[in-house]
């Protein structure tokens, strides 16, 4: 793995250095809600894991935060705009929740990783060598340039989820969303992944954002914790998450009862 | 020069047929992959109900079935993206739709008549200088739209989440494909006839799905098998005295056949 220069620092000129803001936040599908109220607030250069049960709505969370759902009722502001004419995606990468690669589709990894320059490139605008350059860069700071010309359908489930981190890092966005990375993923390459994720965080200052239910390996890693059942438990710093029993609280209810003891 | 380029009518066919060859399956490998190769089947039903109006009324029959295809394309993405009706279950309507309002207009039109049989499976001696015009008109349209939006349209069959958190446009995206779909299916018709030309959107895309290691190499196969199956289809029925629709799509068959050994795991 290698450095890939300079990294556009998150805006701190901005006078407010919050990256993403939540305010009252609710979700209703069919009458039932499914977010209740959250407000969280997302500054530059955290590393914010959101945990929570099956079900407890932490992937509404992240798309209504990425505008593919409308709010019910509460506002989100990304970069200071509001989300509904929010137009700087390329500030932005997502991995979404274990993206369904058919097999058989016929994509090599550096195509895949090529498509997440739509947003800098412009519509109707081809890529040029400097979308090449980003694209090899970022093959080689996930570890995956030796494998650009494969079919991605080809790459372990590990592999492939290197390749969409790829996809994401490509236009060097100032905000890293992960939706569940590490499903499917094998133990070792869950350890290279989150080594990859402090090395974006700490030494490229990008702000990531990590959703899992994995919440062992999660509250080791990150800066913030969020603990979401519907509504917001907690949010703040990890250790305080054990002491002050806000991960019983977010569990005790769950039929499934993850406990790791420290 | 060979006996089957000596004559207008079947230069002017040649010419039709390889922009169909061309456009085709560059539109066709899109929609296979995004599981939507129903939606060609069902504007070609769509568009035939343009052919019995323009007939009926005495338009040029390729400008009505442009015109009722692109009623019906944005009439499906409508519902499609209203997401209040299964899928499958949106095109089916609009499939038998059209196919019931062609065979009212035909009616009307007082039945069939021997041009009508032209649109529906197709002729070589078909392609009148005007047609070639709006074939390589249109034609060019489809390819120029594909070129300009490629990495887009890439972006939206791959996943289409990702590229709407890009900023892509993926709901204009999803109609112009659907509108492409209708305008390829105007273009084919006159060759391969209105009943045949999903076969030629589908067929030859699914043969180079199976053997294409990249985007770009696949779109490149997929057209390669067309081009083969439409001069080898139209060969054989200048030769044969065969119906050059049928031939066409038998030959691209036969091609998917033939690479099943060569399919790539």
């Amino acid at each position: 793995m290698t450095t890939s220069g300079d990294w556009p620092k998150a805006s701190t000129a901005d006078a407010d250095p919050a990256i993403a803001v939540l305010d009252g936040v609710s979700y209703d599908v069919e009458g039932t809600r499914v977010l209740d109220g959250v407000t969280l607030r997302i500054d530059a250069g955290d590393f914010l894991g959101i945990i929570g049960p099956n079900g407890s709505g932490k992937t509404t969370l992240l798309r209504v935060l990425l505008g593919l759902l409308p709010p019910s009722t509460g506002s989100v502001t990304l970069f200071g705009a509001d989300i509904r004419r929010f137009r700087q995606w390329q500030r932005v990468g997502y991995v979404p929740q274990r993206p369904i690669v058919e097999p058989r589709f016929p994509a090599s990894v550096f195509e895949v990783v090529m498509s997440g320059c739509s947003a800098r490139t412009g519509l109707g605008r081809r890529y040029g060598s400097a979308e090449r350059e980003a694209a090899q860069r970022a093959l080689e700071t996930v570890g995956m340039a030796a494998v650009r010309d494969r079919r991605i359908g080809r790459l372990s489930p590990g592999q492939q989820q290197r390749v969409f981190i790829a996809r994401a890092l490509v236009h060097r966005p100032e905000l890293l969303i992960l939706d569940e990375p590490t499903v499917g993923v094998d133990v070792d390459a869950q350890e290279q992944f989150y080594a990859l994720l402090h090395r974006l965080n700490r030494e490229l200052g990008a702000t990531l954002v990590l959703v899992s239910h994995d919440i062992s390996v999660v509250a080791q890693e990150v800066t913030r914790l969020a603990c979401l059942n519907r509504s917001l438990i907690f949010h703040g710093d990890p250790g305080e998450a054990i002491s002050s029993g806000a991960l019983e609280r977010l569990y005790r209810s769950a039929s499934r009862v993850v406990t790791h003891r420290h | 020069m060979p006996e089957i380029l000596q004559y207008g009518f079947m230069q002017r066919a040649l010419l039709a047929g390889l922009m169909i060859g061309v456009i085709a399956p560059a539109i066709g490998v899109f929609l296979v992959l995004r599981r939507l190769s129903l939606i060609a089947d069902t504007l070609s039903h769509v568009a035939l109900a343009g052919v019995a109006l323009g007939l009926l009324v005495g338009w040029h029959p390729a400008l009505g079935a442009l015109a009722v295809a692109v009623v019906g394309a944005v009439g499906i993405e409508r519902l499609r993206v209203q997401g209040r009706l299964f899928g499958e279950a949106a095109l089916a309507i609009f499939l038998s739709g059209g196919l019931a309002l062609a065979v009212v207009l035909i009616g009307l039109s007082g039945g069939f008549r021997v041009d009508l049989f032209a649109y529906l499976f197709g002729a070589i001696t078909a392609v009148q200088a005007r047609d070639l015009w709006i074939i390589l008109g249109l034609g060019c349209g489809v390819l120029g739209a594909v070129a300009l939006f490629y990495k887009e349209l890439f972006a939206i069959t791959f996943d289409e989440e990702a590229a709407r958190v890009q900023g892509v446009p993926v709901d204009a995206l999803n109609l112009l494909v659907t509108l492409l779909v209708a305008v390829t299916v105007v273009v084919s018709m006159r060759v391969v006839g209105v009943l045949l030309t999903s076969a030629l959107i589908v067929v030859p895309a699914v043969t180079a799905l199976r053997l294409g290691r990249s985007f770009r190499a696949t779109i490149g196969l997929a057209v390669a098998a067309s081009l083969f199956s439409v001069l080898a289809g139209m060969t054989a029925a200048f030769y044969l005295d065969l119906a050059a629709g049928g031939a066409i799509v038998l030959t691209s068959i036969a091609l998917f056949a033939l690479s099943a050994p060569l399919a790539r795991t």
